[in-house]
């Protein structure tokens, strides 16, 4: 049930007190009054997504991974069977007893680019998460309950009290996912045949459940699908709704480099396809009706061959979906954003309204943003050793709030790597702010962004990355935004650091990652990042932290779990990062 | 260092066969008939479209691969082709199956003959600024901020770089021919070659860079458009397609790894040589 009212807002904040009268600050956008008339590029390719029955499982019946799987090659987790996988012990009463983020309350005021300064409290958890799980590269996400995060990496999940108490360790997707649906595909998969990456996870606050999903791909039989689970409740060690999609048109192509959003209108994934012999063919969209948020599979649409609405047309390469932090938007539309590949000043943004299920809409805009270009290679000490990877500089997430789509890119300088984060008004399509992030030789790479705070219309920005240089090596670096966008102003934590050096080949890569996690805390209105380390040679290890917003957690928001479990390693941080 | 070291030991064949070594004009074309638990497959060389590549197969596929004065127990060495006791190491069904370089793979590499006129690269040009931008995007500048193992510099995509990022238009490359792309990415073509398109059942090298070949022989289960221009094809399956079908359905190791190694690599039980296809019983046998 999606809570829009705001009686029932106010009665529930009564309820709950002060922890949830945050979320009361949420609103309902109204809807756009300047938007100009629509200039876009109307995308029709596509067609009904294939979908699977739903398939229930309990993650209390999922084995963790196996513990004594190599590290360095696949599989695998550092952390171990830690504990028995019993359920959580939890302290006080029941998933239902527990403060929730809210769906939106109705109108405030929308001040565009107010850019009120927003206080920022402190740097309030952080502790050691998912280590090596054997897999290159890591990739980590996370995503936020009430009471849980969820750390996805290549190719597993660990779940963790907010205090950093273990509550799942880590459990590889493939023993989550294989089960339930590896026999039930159109042809079906063996551990052997299919292998399952690319990870994301996300808490939709629309329906205050999770959604994880991940890539698979059947080597043997040519097939590629992308499989989806969403917890029944708020509790993520509960019931999770299983389900599976695959593009039934372009079945010459294999779907890489995913994306996942949620809003109140459905599900949505975004990914590369190329074809099985080689090269790239084109990105897509696919989009799932939010009937599976209650567990049926009610319908989805994929778009494809998605290009640009400039000159010639080119394709685009990695969309990713630009989920709502805090508001919904007026017109119920849902949005996504893509940036060229490598070197670029164009930022393409898609609105994507009507059913989600069937023949949606889909419009395409071109923004000129500040140019980027791709960073190249990190430094790292030692200067024997190969440097690190950097990726592109393309988008790696997006978030939306208030009209408004920000993402955050990395930037090519000499001697150095900048981190530019920028936001997008979607209404005049054009680039609103941005503001670089420049320190002398330090490279920064995998910005991904999110805002927070309990105010939609100045939303503080975090954005979290890893960073290194000739004197430091690879580590986690959580930076927040006091006033955004007008300058830099803000904390930027170092929350993990590196200790030595990362030359990890694979395919004649030192990959580090395609992107890092951020998520909005709709709970308690903060920040939570996962970033990387190298705390060993060719070691990655994540690092979760967690930030204040403007209105300081309090009531269940300060809970410390008494259950018993092992608490995660905190570490030190540090304000110190150039 | 160790590089030179094996090229002394080995037979001439270690350094890129000169492009202009003289060929047999009127030898036909060798095959190899490679025996395996699963089936014969006879594989068929192209003088004609890679006459370097194909004359260095012929040669180390008859052996020595080892130059016997060198060598403490030359016997031992000379029954050894380069192709006996392979396995087909990487395995990926409906698309391709190849062997191995044998070690040391530096040593066992020939120039990449590529001739880009019977593949149709100068007819193929860049119609538009869409596919200008598809160009640049998706392989030009890739090449060129790849990590440093992985880039490909010139100054032709250097100069096309910064063209782009003085007003980030790429349509200054419309009309540039798939030749002159390939050659800013490194590539090099050169005449008189009838270079042969990567399609189901032919037989290519497995590249080393964009100038050079591996001796690992890689057999197309599919068409492979995208490495047209890229990966020198020097011949086809002649009988047995149908088998290397069935080997490479064979089960994985381990899908997640991506090496596409099978659980059980089928070998290469007896090698054949053939001055022709059409000649099984003249054959050496190795």
């Amino acid at each position: 049930m999606r809570r829009h009212g705001l009686t029932f807002h106010f009665a529930l904040a009564a309820l709950l007190g002060a922890a949830s009268l945050a979320s009361a600050e949420r609103t309902i956008e109204p809807a756009p009054v300047a938007k100009a008339p629509e200039t876009g590029s109307l995308h029709t390719t596509g067609g009904p997504a294939p979908g699977s029955p739903m398939v229930r499982v309990n993650l209390r019946d999922v084995p963790p991974g196996d513990p004594d799987a190599t590290p360095g090659l696949l599989r695998g987790h550092e952390q171990g069977d830690a504990r028995d996988l019993v359920g959580p012990a939890f302290v006080s009463g029941t998933e239902s007893d527990l403060p929730v983020a809210d769906g939106p309350a109705p109108a405030a005021p929308d001040s565009r680019d107010a850019d009120a300064p927003s206080a920022i409290g402190d740097l309030r958890r952080n502790f050691i998460g998912q280590g090596a799980s054997g897999w290159i590269p890591p990739d980590p996400v996370l995503a936020v309950g009430p009471r849980h995060v969820v750390e996805v990496v290549n190719s597993g999940f660990t779940i963790f009290t907010k205090d950093g108490g273990l509550e799942q360790a880590y459990t590889d997707l493939e023993g989550f996912f294989g089960p339930a649906l590896f026999p039930i595909l159109p042809i079906a998969c063996t551990n052997a045949n299919c292998f399952v990456f690319d990870p994301r996870i996300i808490y939709s606050h629309w329906h205050n459940q999770f959604v994880m999903m991940a890539l698979v791909r059947d080597d043997v039989n040519l097939r590629s699908y992308i499989f989806f689970a969403i917890s029944a409740t708020s509790d993520p060690m509960g019931g999770w709704y299983l389900y599976y999609t695959f593009d039934g048109t372009n079945t010459d192509t294999w779907v890489d480099y995913s994306g996942l959003g949620a809003d109140g209108n459905g599900v949505y994934f975004t990914g590369n396809e190329f074809f099985w012999a080689g090269g790239f063919k084109h990105s897509i969209i696919l989009s799932v009706r939010p009937d599976v948020f209650a567990g049926t599979w009610n319908g989805a649409w994929i778009f494809w061959d998605l290009r640009w609405p400039t000159a010639g047309n080119p394709l685009v390469f990695e969309i990713q979906p630009a989920s709502p932090t805090h508001g919904f938007p007026g017109d119920n539309a849902t949005w996504f954003v893509n940036t060229q590949n490598f070197t670029g000043n164009l930022a393409c943004v898609w609105e994507m309204t009507g059913d989600r299920g069937s023949s949606p809409s889909l419009v395409s805009n071109s923004v000129t943003v500040q140019a980027y270009a791709d960073p190249g290679l990190a430094a790292q000490p030692d200067a024997a050793l190969d440097d690190i990877e950097m990726f592109y500089a393309g988008a790696q997430n997006a978030v939306y709030s208030q009209r408004h789509v920000y993402f955050a890119l990395n930037d090519a300088n000499t001697g150095s790597a900048d981190f530019y984060v920028t936001k997008l008004n979607i209404d005049s399509n054009t680039e609103a702010r941005n503001v670089t992030y420049h320190t002398g030789s330090t490279y920064y790479y995998y910005p991904n962004v999110t805002l927070f705070g309990s105010d939609s219309v100045n939303p503080l920005l975090a954005v979290a990355m890893s960073w290194s240089s000739d004197t430091q090596y690879a580590s986690g670096a959580l930076k927040v935004y006091q006033n955004y966008t007008v300058d830099n102003s803000g904390p930027f934590w170092g929350v993990g650091s590196g200790s030595s050096t990362y030359n990890v080949y694979f395919n004649g890569r030192n990959r580090w990652g395609d992107y890092m996690g951020v998520a909005h805390d709709h709970s308690c209105d903060t920040a939570w990042s996962v970033t990387q380390r190298a705390p060993a040679f060719n070691v990655w290890q994540t690092v979760i932290s967690e930030v204040e917003g403007d209105v300081p957690p309090s009531g269940t928001c300060n809970l410390i779990f008494d259950d018993g479990f092992a608490r995660g390693s905190t570490l030190n941080w540090s304000s110190s990062v150039p | 260092m160790t590089r030179l070291l094996w090229c002394l030991i080995l037979l001439g064949f270690s350094a890129p066969v000169p492009a202009s070594e003289p060929q047999a004009a009127a030898a036909s074309d060798p095959c190899l008939r490679l025996e395996t638990r699963q089936g014969a497959i006879t594989l068929r060389f192209d003088r004609a479209a890679a006459p370097g590549a194909v004359a260095t197969i012929e040669r180390l596929a008859r052996g020595p691969l080892y130059d016997l004065d060198r060598l403490p127990n030359p016997e031992a060495a000379r029954t050894t082709g380069y192709f006996d006791g392979l396995a087909f190491d990487y395995a990926r069904p409906k698309l391709e199956l190849r062997l191995p370089v044998r070690p040391p793979a530096a040593a066992f590499t020939v120039e990449a003959e590529l001739d880009a006129r019977p593949l149709g690269l100068d007819e193929q040009r860049i119609a538009d600024a869409g596919e200008a931008m598809n160009a640049l995007q998706i392989e030009l500048l890739p090449a060129l901020k790849r990590p440093s193992s992985e880039r490909r510099s010139t100054p032709r995509l250097e100069e096309w770089a910064k063209r782009f990022e003085q007003g980030y238009d790429a349509s200054f490359l419309v009309g540039t021919s798939r030749r002159e792309q390939l050659e800013a990415i490194g590539y090099r073509f050169r005449d008189g070659l009838a270079s042969r398109r990567p399609t189901r059942g032919a037989v290519l090298l497995v590249p080393g860079s964009p100038t050079e070949a591996t001796l690992g022989l890689s057999i197309l289960l599919a068409d492979h458009p995208n490495r047209t221009g890229k990966w020198v094809v020097v011949g086809e399956i002649a009988d047995g397609l149908e088998v290397a079908d069935a080997i490479a359905d064979r089960p994985l190791a381990e899908a997640a790894l991506r090496d596409f190694r099978p659980r059980t690599p089928v070998g290469l039980d007896r090698v054949q040589l053939l001055d022709s296809c059409e000649t099984t019983n003249k054959g050496e046998t190795r």
